[in-house]
This record gives structure tokens, C-alpha cells and sequence, in this order.
């Protein structure tokens, strides 16, 4: 895939300060510092880049295979998983609550962002994806794991019927746990 | 008598009790809501009922803390994906 070089240097930066954080407790800090340097036009597209990065770093979660191991594995959203897939999996979702205040958004709205992140995603990669291989059954697997746009928390389809939104779901239910209604 | 609400232990008797994945939502609202409960405890019934949506096997890994390893893979698999995008 070629590389972007539409991007504002001053927001390509900030991203390569949180890639570049030792750890994600200090990607975060250096995401929230680096972001109160932008302008509101360059806020805008580091959220998109952001998103974006999570999409395709949700994709790399569950297509890693190094460390897996044989063994059970459990149902998440539909899809078998091993505890390691598990493991890796919660960190990414554990984790968007720190990138979404490090952004200053919602938890709800950094959700949606995600959903378009992924799309987005796919469609720059989507050439490179033979469908067929696995690099194209790990990104089916990471959309489907993500979810898809639904409406607000409050008037969503009645909690755990087979409606549910995948990752969506639980941010959601997060964000609207985090505003105590 | 007032009985306690606790969350965990009364979605967990739940999910052992059986019933579909679609029926969790529906279960835990008759079982557990009383049209006189407040809204903290309606949202709880429904966030555990959406988690056991998600795959009783995976709620425990998302309410545990990730491995320092997970979350090192997490960061590894970011700092890769920006070498490659710019």
C-alpha cells in the first residue's frame, strides 16, 4: 500500500507519538498532549487517522497467530476465539475508552468514528485483500467483531437479543454507563 | 424483607440456567427488574445482558485486566500500522 503524504505533518506527528509510546497508558498521554497542539481543521483528521490505525490494528489483533495456542476456544459475537485472541481482543476494546478521552469524544461518538474507521480501512486495503486468503477472512472477521452503526444507546433493540451491535455494543453500553443514566 | 440487588451473582445464575442467546435480555428483565427499580439498576441488568450477548466465555477477559503481553501486542500492532501507512 503506498504511503499517505495527504496528511498534515503536524497531525502525522501526534500519530507517530502515540504509535511510538512505550505503552498505551503513555500513547494516550502523548495523544491528549499532542492534540491540544492542533488546530480544530487538524483535531478533524487526527480523529479519522486515529480511527482509522485502531480499525486496522483491531484487523492485526486477531490475525496474529504468534503466541496462539491450541486449545478451547469461546464464542465471541459469533466468532471462535482463543484466550489469547480473547486477551489481545479486550485490551483493544479496554483501551478505547483512554483513546476516545484522549481525543476529547464520547465514548458513543469514538464508536461511530471506529465503524467509519474500518470502512475506511478496507477500502484502502480492499485491493491489496485477495478474497480467499486469510488476510481477507481476518478483516471479515474484525468488521464483523466491530459491529455495525445503530442508533443511540437509550433506543437501541432490546438488550441481548440477536440484534447486538458486536464491539459497538459494548462501547455503547460503556459510554452510557460512563454518563450514569 | 429487602433482598440486595447484586448484579454479578444473579447474571451468572442466569447464564447457567440456560436459554438461548436471545432470550438473556428478555430473561434477566423479568427475573430481575421490578417496575420500581431505578435506572442504575435497569442499565446494569441490560449492560451484563449485552456482554453475555457478546459470548459468556468472553465478559470475564473484558472485565479482567489485559496481560501486560496483550497490551504490548496492542501498541506493537499500532507502531506497525503507522510504519506502513506513512
Amino acid at each position: 500500500m503506498p504511503k499517505r503524504t495527504d496528511v498534515d505533518s503536524a497531525v502525522v506527528a501526534v500519530i507517530r507519538s502515540w504509535a511510538g509510546a512505550d505503552d498505551l497508558d503513555a500513547a494516550a498521554l502523548a495523544l491528549s498532549k499532542g492534540r491540544l497542539g492542533l488546530d480544530p481543521k487538524q483535531r478533524v483528521a487526527l480523529q479519522n487517522e486515529i480511527a482509522e490505525i485502531c480499525a486496522e490494528s483491531l484487523v492485526e489483533v486477531i490475525a496474529k497467530e504468534e503466541g496462539l495456542e491450541e486449545g478451547e476456544t469461546q464464542d465471541v459475537m459469533g466468532l471462535p476465539l482463543l484466550p489469547k485472541q480473547c486477551e489481545r481482543l479486550s485490551a483493544w476494546v479496554n483501551d478505547q475508552q483512554q483513546t476516545a478521552d484522549a481525543l476529547g469524544l464520547e465514548l458513543e461518538a469514538w464508536s461511530k468514528q471506529l465503524i467509519s474507521g474500518m470502512e475506511r480501512y478496507v477500502a484502502s486495503e480492499n485491493g491489496m485483500a485477495e478474497p480467499g486468503t486469510k488476510r481477507s477472512a481476518d478483516m471479515e472477521k474484525a468488521r464483523q467483531l466491530l459491529g455495525e452503526q445503530t442508533g443511540k444507546f437509550e433506543n437501541r433493540p432490546e438488550l441481548g437479543t440477536s440484534k447486538q451491535s458486536g464491539i459497538q455494543g459494548i462501547l455503547g453500553a460503556r459510554a452510557f454507563q460512563k454518563k450514569g443514566r | 424483607m429487602r433482598i440486595d440487588f447484586k448484579p454479578l451473582p444473579d447474571a451468572l445464575s442466569l447464564l447457567t440456567s440456560g436459554g438461548g442467546v436471545g432470550l438473556i435480555g428478555t430473561a434477566a428483565k423479568k427475573t430481575l427488574i421490578r417496575p420500581d427499580d431505578g435506572l442504575g439498576k435497569t442499565f446494569m441488568v441490560g449492560l451484563l445482558a449485552t456482554l453475555a450477548s457478546g459470548g459468556a466465555g468472553f465478559w470475564p477477559f473484558l472485565l479482567a485486566s489485559p496481560g501486560l503481553e496483550a497490551r504490548a501486542d496492542l501498541q506493537a500492532a499500532r507502531a506497525d500500522a503507522v510504519d506502513r501507512k506513512f
